[in-house]
């Protein structure tokens, strides 16, 4: 059983109406505006005839639901990856997983017409592209973790982490100027995708994906709180830190590897959230961690969307953009409040 | 008399530890042969480097051994999957968890991991089991408080208490006293002694702290690179065992304080004459000068220690003319 502090309730309840809020609020204002009245009308009558039921249905929707579990799942893969490698300042972006997607989809996109002599057939490119993201943040996760063995200096880590992910960036422009012309403008399609790119079909790829990852984090809460320990602490209580490891593995590369698979790479929500987490719930226990980054992550990058159709008139900023902005502050926040890095878990 | 002697809770036969990286093998010492038994405080003892640590990690079966046998319990730890070895062995290690955010109880209760499946939160059952850790090694009243606003000795108390919760009947701890001031020291040394003697556990420790050690520990495991020398500190002592860890440096071991000493050259005889507490102190203190006690033999330098009820009063003859001291700190400065 898990015992929540009255305060603690509070703030799960006071996130949970929060994030129901602002997704109405996000889907209410896009970038074009819906007079509230017909706003209103067309979603409880639910009628294909109304002329804002393509806006809403088509494309609000879809774009709020994305937001949802790329918040989510943004938030728990930095969890995991904060205390897998006991590391406050790790995230999917910083630590170049990110990269290591956008750097397998790359291989597919560009190289699959080099190989076979044909475009990726569309029918099975939607899961394809998802594949080649996991594959591809798997093999960045997989060399972190080696380096981590021989090296357990938190910013030697991180050093190591962007360098990663800046060879797999260099790699990436490397082979666009090798493509052909159709694969590079397939390819380019495929970074400027943002929140608003996902369409209904791919939301059925999507979610699934993302609800696995959530789904092995959630069996994972009491395993963290152990890691936490150390690794000796760890074994020594019957943990198969291997087994552990792997699990957090796969749901890491599935969870940012979605994500960026379908919006491209979007930073600082990972590294930031758990920080946030911890701040309001005053806990390391994963049991009230992992939900809780997923209701403040889910509530941020909501707060994000809404933020980036601010201007209006069909523009909308570019969703990496918004995050980088709310998440840096946090993040140097942290590091200014706590001399002791090590401390803030 | 058979149900008398304490059943063997670890033994090894013809243990290796080490490290093996590819091809190569890198054995620490020679095979290991012991036995620990229901009940014992064992200190192991032995110099930097040597392979405490790893013999902690080879005998807690989170490291493989190189070759030989461990048996807990009489079974042959190769039939115990890492949750049977978690029931049966904990361990307290060098691996400093500071945290902001963690609270004592919470950190406790991670101890019950291997007795509940490894995705529940934890029952009452384990709630009652945390407390009673806490009250054994007397920090009930810190279950709330983070971590970090522990001191050293604190904080390794607290790690005894979830080693506690993990209860297991063999507690190893990894240089426990590390770090910590002196009277912490004793603190950790007399608790892990009540730990044997009142719940029968095996607590089994590696530290540097000989003297307050000696002072707890049924057993001294005296680790060298031709093996493991066991048997009652004081046996060890006698036989020269102890000695031998320090050859060659300049400190040495004296049995008779119970304490280390800077293995310096007594060039000077000295004869002292007094007696109780003031006498002993005095021949540390001229000891520290470079002297030894030596009333047999001419010499030109002699101590007096007369005693009357208002004051003490140190009498040193150097060379036929006699200087009153009154304090060891005066008698010092004459000697100079």
């Amino acid at each position: 059983m898990i015992k929540l502090r009255p305060k603690q309730f509070l703030v799960f309840m006071l996130l949970g109406l929060l994030s129901v809020a602002l997704f109405f609020i996000d889907v209410a204002f896009g970038s074009v505006k819906i007079p509230f009245q017909e706003f209103y009308s067309t979603i409880i009558s639910h009628d294909p005839a109304s002329v804002w039921f393509t806006t809403l249905f088509e494309f609000r929707f879809p774009k709020a639901w994305v937001a949802v579990f790329t918040g989510a799942a943004l938030a728990v893969s930095g969890l995991q990856m904060q205390t897998l490698f006991k590391n406050p300042l790790a995230g999917p972006y910083i630590l170049g997983i990110s990269s290591g997607s956008s750097l397998g989809v790359a291989l597919l996109v560009l190289g699959f017409p080099v190989i076979f002599g044909m475009q990726v057939p569309f029918l099975i490119s939607q899961w394809a592209i998802v594949f080649a993201s996991w594959i591809g943040a798997a093999a960045i996760l997989l060399l972190i973790m080696v380096v981590s063995i021989r090296i357990k200096d938190i910013m030697t880590i991180l050093v190591f982490g962007i360098m990663f992910g800046s060879a797999a960036t260099a790699l990436v422009s490397v082979m666009q100027y090798y493509g052909s012309d159709a694969s590079v403008k397939a390819f380019v399609i495929w970074t400027l995708g943002s929140l608003g790119g996902v369409t209904n079909h791919q939301l059925s790829v999507f979610i699934p994906s993302i609800l696995a990852g959530l789904g092995i984090a959630l069996v994972l809460p009491k395993s963290l709180n152990v890691m936490l320990l150390g690794e000796n602490y760890a074994r020594s209580m019957g943990l198969h830190v291997n087994f552990i490891r792997t699990l957090i593995f796969i749901s890491t590369s599935l969870l940012a590897g979605s994500v960026t698979a379908f919006c491209g790479p979007i930073g600082f929500i990972g590294i930031a959230v758990p920080h946030i987490a911890r701040m309001l719930f005053r806990t390391s226990d994963h049991f009230i961690l992992v939900p809780a980054s997923i209701l403040i992550g889910v509530n941020l990058m909501i707060l994000s969307d809404i933020i980036s159709q601010l201007p209006g008139n069909g523009m909308v900023l570019p969703i990496n953009s918004i995050t980088a902005l709310l998440g840096i502050p946090v993040v140097i926040w942290i590091i200014i409040r706590n001399q002791r890095l090590t401390s803030l878990f | 008399m058979d149900s008398m002697i304490p059943k063997s809770v670890i033994e090894t036969k013809g243990l290796t530890i080490g490290y093996a990286k590819r091809n190569t093998v890198k054995s620490l010492c020679a095979e290991i042969n012991v036995e620990a038994k229901q009940g014992e405080l064992i200190a192991l003892i032995g110099s930097n480097g040597i392979g405490k640590s790893t013999l902690i990690k080879t005998l807690c079966l989170i490291h493989p051994a190189l070759g030989g046998q461990i048996r807990i319990d009489s079974k042959p730890a190769s039939t115990f999957t890492r949750n049977d070895a978690a029931k049966s062995i904990s361990l307290v290690s060098t691996e400093l968890f500071r945290s902001n955010n963690l609270k004592v109880g919470d950190l406790v209760g991670l101890g019950r991991y291997p007795h509940g499946n490894w995705f529940a939160p934890l029952n009452g059952q384990d709630q009652v089991i945390i407390q009673t850790a806490l009250s054994d090694v007397g920090m009930t009243e810190f279950a709330h408080r983070p971590i970090n606003e522990l001191s050293d000795g604190e904080y390794q108390r607290v790690m005894i208490a979830r080693a506690m919760a993990q209860d297991t009947p063999i507690v190893f701890l990894d240089e426990p006293t590390a770090f910590l001031d002196l009277s912490n020291k004793f603190i950790i040394f007399a608790l892990l002694w009540r730990l044997t003697r009142e719940q029968s556990k095996t607590v089994i420790f590696s530290t540097h702290d000989i003297n307050i050690a000696m002072q707890f520990a049924d057993v001294f495991w005296v680790m060298t690179q031709k093996g493991l020398q066991v048997g009652a500190p004081e046996d060890l002592l006698m036989d020269g065992t102890i000695e031998k860890l320090f050859a060659g440096s300049d400190v040495y071991f004296d049995a008779k304080s119970n304490q280390f000493r800077n293995r310096k050259s007594l060039n000077q005889s000295i004869c002292l004459q007094g007696d109780g507490l003031e006498f002993q102190l005095t021949k540390l203190a001229l000891e520290r000068l470079g002297f030894f006690m030596d009333c047999n033999k001419p010499t030109n330098v002699s101590v007096k220690i007369t005693k009357t009820v208002q004051k003490t009063c140190w009498e040193l003859t150097k060379n036929g003319i006699t200087y009153k001291c009154n304090s060891i700190s005066e008698l010092q400065q004459a000697l100079r």
